[in-house]
């Protein structure tokens, strides 16, 4: 498990932007791992397996708290968060507003594009990866993420301020 | 080719996701159209503001946690089996199935108990007092009864 944690948790993290949160998420994937280990094929990567139940799980548990999106935009953004120790308190809060505006613009994805961006982008998957992840074909992850980008080059290029 | 095809295929090219004759369609696309051009550099632009979100500052270790689970896990997963044994029996039917149960044990204990406990050759009228008849000699049974019945016999 500590071999595979930091990608869950990484993906999880990035996804739900809470690290509270992403804590008791990564101990439920892995009990459901845990759960699920009899049925797991070896014909099938561990990883692609594993961000099989991490997608699921991140797109369900969301679905059914309604709470999406989960990132608390009060939540005190530390020093690796903005622009470095060193950096001016204007850079800072410039950098720290940035962050928040990726945030919300990842954040008003729909779930299943979020997830394929975050799993190509973060986690370098290929599209036959992510479409095992999210169990679906590779023309329709090619589908998710474009549509997700044409969703994020409006919000962070063509309109940042809206 | 058209630019609306090319622009929604654009991110697979840019992902090295295409091959062969799609890939070199579009782009000898690109090259050749100013619109579709912009929207790759502005879709480029857009991947790599995305970099920008940053990562969990420090990954903790969850095996403790999550392997201290694992046992409230496994009696989770033990009571769920039950649950399940007993999901296709309705309700009203349950109740049923557990009172009928209830009266045949309880049925059953107290005969075997009544069996057990009851002397031989004992009778059920109430004023049966052979009990009492055996009690020892000097006795504090005996002397109640002494002193009592002896004195309801004077009377007489």
């Amino acid at each position: 498990m500590s071999r595979y944690q930091e990608r869950v948790y990484r993906t999880v993290y990035r996804f739900i932007g809470d690290a509270e949160a992403a804590r008791d998420m990564v101990q439920d994937i892995f009990l459901k791992v845990y759960r699920a280990a009899a049925s797991y094929r070896p014909d099938a990567g561990l990883f692609t397996w594993l961000y099989r139940i991490t997608a699921n799980h991140c797109i369900n548990l969301l679905q059914k708290q309604n709470r999406d999106p989960l990132f608390k935009a009060e939540e005190p953004l530390t020093a690796t968060h903005t622009a470095g120790p060193s950096a001016s308190p204007e850079s800072s809060l410039l950098q720290r507003e940035r962050t928040l505006m990726i945030r919300r613009s990842l954040d008003a994805l729909p779930r299943r594009q979020k997830m394929a961006i975050i799993l190509l982008r973060f986690e370098g998957l290929s599209y036959a990866e992510i479409s095992n992840a999210l169990g679906c074909s590779v023309s329709a992850v090619e589908s998710l993420i474009f549509r997700g980008m044409e969703t994020l080059k409006k919000l962070l290029i063509e309109e940042p301020s809206s | 080719m058209k630019c609306n095809d090319v622009q929604q295929r654009i991110k697979a090219y840019l992902d090295n996701e295409l091959t062969g004759r799609d890939a070199e369609a579009i782009s000898s696309h690109i090259k050749s159209c100013s619109s579709c051009s912009q929207a790759a550099a502005l879709l480029s632009r857009t991947w790599d503001i995305l970099l920008e979100l940053p990562g969990p500052e420090t990954v903790p270790d969850l095996v403790p946690a999550t392997l201290s689970r694992i046992p409230e896990e496994a009696a989770a997963s033990f009571l769920q089996s039950l649950s399940r044994l007993f999901l296709p029996v309705p309700a009203p039917a349950f109740a049923a199935i557990a009172i009928v149960l209830g009266l045949f044990i309880g049925a059953r204990l107290g005969t075997s108990i009544s069996t057990r406990y009851s002397e031989p050759g004992a009778t059920e009228d109430p004023l049966y007092l052979e009990i009492f008849q055996e009690l020892p000699p000097e006795s504090i049974g005996d002397a109640y009864i002494q002193v009592n019945y002896s004195k309801g016999d004077e009377d007489k």
